[in-house]
């Protein structure tokens, strides 16, 4: 898996240090779990050193006690998700907008759907939930239970 | 007599206008289907018009989400009466796959009354053009005299069995 | 002076609702915002209480236009996180009924765009030649809509001899059809006045702003997941990814009426090749921990699905992302500097699977009062107008 391999050298020797655990289960897919605060730095890296253009989406999963975000990019060929962690009590995530306008919409969706503050958001209104929706009440997190009638 | 010509003239030719609640559009290209040349349905004088105000029935796909259900109301009640609501799909009858979901208030009687409910997933368009014949029946004037008269002779229950 | 006009929920002709706001200075439009939410109805966490059979039929109903690529996408994702080989026969049934769902989608779109241009003939002629398709998806699969053929392991349903037979027949005067509306894309002169340089969308903003599908190709970008990140019988298969330089609604035009006929070149090569053997292997119910990320391409773009597994027989977390949403920030940017008359035909380009809009309502922004209420048939009808005038 040459182009795979390449990818995980290269960031390996770029922020090798911070000791990124990098992961590629099969030829076009690469995860990489990072510190929150080293969003953005990376971000700018793929695009700037490894041509990334295109993001696919932005994941967010309620795991307890933290949150965890995936960004999905795509570059070379291959799906790179990029996993980061924030605490449940202070959910705040840099907007990546200002790399990869494309996000926009994304980090607005999950706003509603987990109560993630993005930083600096360019447009940071509700998008999918609807207007008489209580604020504070964020549907896919665990404690949001369906009421059965 | 002027009651008798609206009548004859809203089942010969009814006038239909489309809302969709939230459907993942899978009914809504079956209505579109039942316009097109194989299934025609204008040969029965149906037309699809663009505003409630001009309607006589409202064909409903689609579960109502907690978003559209006061847009919903709104269209009902610009309707001029009488007016008669079809429920098509599964979703718009009850729900659905979607039964359940935080979003989703569960069939189109939540919001509006329903006339007709057409079932399927989505329903095919014969069972669409059914189902609004099935309507234009129950609103003929001589299928509700016949009715009538089958009711007054005791072969058919108050209730219309 | 600004007016600004928010396009509300309701259309006469299909799909989801949403709500537009887009503010004009005379004729032309300035600046759109978009108002979405009236179709959330909140799958993501339904998943997570329904096992993964029983969420098979849950994502088919995310759209009932690409209910095929949409189940595929789950259905191999699962598949990655279990280990399990599918059976070839079975993978090339899957891309199969993938293939003829993208044609009768196409179709679709090519009627849709003809009935915002006013060319109802279009429609016609395109949903017409849409039910051989749809016969042929019923004969394969049963329904002519949400076909219920994926399984967790690979497909439903086998195809017989006489199916096969029955599927090259059909795919003969679909080429035709097909070759006789590129024809109309490339040369009928109504259509090409009305999509010739509408909806500039240049090739460094679908990059920058992340557009997939008919609508990135239509610009130039050359994406497409079945050739770049290949999945079910693609790798089996030779196409071309289409692409137009033109980046306005005749680009993405000519590239749906293009990849119409790279997709019945596919059925048939599907068909002839088809191998021998089973058309899936049993799946064991619980799904060991774990996660995967899973890609197609519907008829629309990019389709993304991320299975996060947790050892029981219910995905801790799934998300999609459909490829519209990919590319709403293009279409908003290709509204802007055209004309209110063009609006209904680039919100259609990008094919969208949600709905434009009924009420169309003109406020002046700078007196806040209520001037005109249009509807979205009238807006049609004004665009049409307002071309025959122009010359």
């Amino acid at each position: 898996m040459p182009v795979e391999s390449e990818i995980q050298g290269k960031l390996e020797e770029a922020f090798g240090k911070l000791g990124f655990e990098i992961d590629v289960p099969r030829e076009h897919r690469l995860f990489v779990r990072i510190p929150a605060a080293q969003l953005k730095e990376v971000v700018e890296y793929l695009k700037r050193s490894l041509d990334m253009t295109h993001i696919t989406t932005i994941t967010a999963i309620d795991v307890g006690d933290d949150i965890e975000v995936l960004y999905h990019f795509f570059c070379q060929g291959v799906a790179i998700t990029l996993k980061t962690s924030v605490p449940k009590a202070d959910p705040v995530v840099d907007t990546i907008t200002p790399i990869i306008p494309g996000a926009v919409l994304y980090e607005r969706e999950i706003q509603d759907l987990l109560g993630l503050k993005v930083k600096d958001h360019p447009d940071p209104r509700r998008l999918v939930l609807p207007e008489d929706w209580e604020e504070g009440v964020y549907p896919l997190r665990q404690d949001y239970e369906i009421k059965e009638e | 007599m002027f009651k008798g010509l609206t009548t004859w003239s809203r089942v010969k030719s009814p006038w239909v206008c489309h809302l969709n609640t939230g459907s993942c559009n899978g009914c809504d290209i079956e209505i579109l289907a039942a316009l097109m040349p194989r299934f025609d349905v204008e040969r029965f004088g149906i037309l699809l018009k663009g505003s409630p105000r001009h309607a006589d029935v409202l064909v409903c796909t689609g579960p109502v989400t907690r978003q559209v259900k006061n847009r919903a109301i709104r269209i009902y009640e610009q309707m001029p009466e009488p007016k008669f609501v079809i429920a098509i799909g599964s979703c718009a009858c009850s729900g659905g796959v979607f039964w359940g979901c935080y979003n989703v208030l569960g069939g189109i009687d939540q919001a509006i009354p329903v006339n007709v409910y057409i079932p399927g997933c989505p329903p095919r368009p014969d069972a669409i053009i059914y189902g609004v014949i099935k309507l234009l029946g129950a609103l003929d004037p001589r299928y509700i005299e016949l009715l009538e008269e089958l009711k007054r002779k005791g072969e058919v229950s108050a209730s219309g069995e | 002076m600004a007016y600004t006009i928010p396009i509300g929920p309701q259309h006469p002709a299909l799909k989801e609702p949403a709500n537009l706001a887009v503010t004009v200075d005379g004729e032309t439009v300035v600046d759109v915002d978009l108002r979405l939410g009236y179709n959330h109805r909140g799958m993501e966490k339904a998943a997570q209480q329904r096992s993964y059979i029983q969420n098979i039929y849950l994502t088919e109903r995310i759209c009932g236009i690409c209910s095929m690529a949409h189940t595929t996408t789950f259905c191999q994702g699962v598949e990655e996180l279990l280990g399990l080989e599918i059976p070839k026969r079975g993978l090339f049934i899957r891309t199969l009924v993938c293939e003829l769902e993208r044609i009768h989608s196409h179709l679709l779109w090519l009627g849709v765009a003809g009935h915002e241009l006013g060319f109802d003939t279009l429609f016609m002629y395109t949903w017409r030649d849409r039910e051989i398709v749809m016969d042929l998806l019923e004969l394969v699969s049963g329904n002519r809509v949400n076909y219920g053929m994926n399984t967790i392991g690979g497909v439903r349903r086998d195809i017989t001899d006489e199916m096969r037979t029955q599927i090259l027949e059909g795919m003969q005067p679909l080429e035709e059809r097909s070759h006789y509306y590129l024809g109309v894309a490339s040369s009928e002169a109504t259509f090409l006045r009305r999509t010739e340089g509408v909806g500039m969308l240049p090739k460094e903003k679908a990059i920058e702003l992340c557009a997939v599908g008919p609508t990135a190709r239509g610009s130039g970008v050359e994406y497409d997941v079945r050739r770049d990140d290949p999945l079910a019988a693609y790798p089996y298969l030779d196409f071309e990814v289409i692409t137009s330089d033109r980046g306005d609604v005749l680009g993405r035009t000519v590239v749906r009426a293009l990849e119409l006929i790279q997709s019945i070149k596919m059925c048939r090569q599907l068909i002839e090749e088809l191998p021998e053997g089973e058309v899936r292997v049993k799946a064991p119910r619980k799904v060991a921990p774990g996660e995967v990320v899973s890609k197609n391409e519907a008829p629309r773009g990019e389709v993304i699905h991320y299975i996060r597994s947790n050892g029981t027989d219910r995905p801790a977390r799934l998300k999609v992302r459909a490829p519209t949403m990919a590319n709403f920030p293009a279409v908003l940017y290709s509204l802007k500097g055209g004309y209110i008359a063009d609006i209904p035909i680039v919100l259609a380009a990008i094919d969208p699977c949600f709905s434009c809009t009924d009420r169309v309502m003109i406020v002046d922004s700078k007196h806040s009062k209520r001037k005109q209420v249009m509807s979205w048939e009238e807006l049609r009808q004004y665009g049409i107008r307002w071309y025959g005038e122009k010359d």
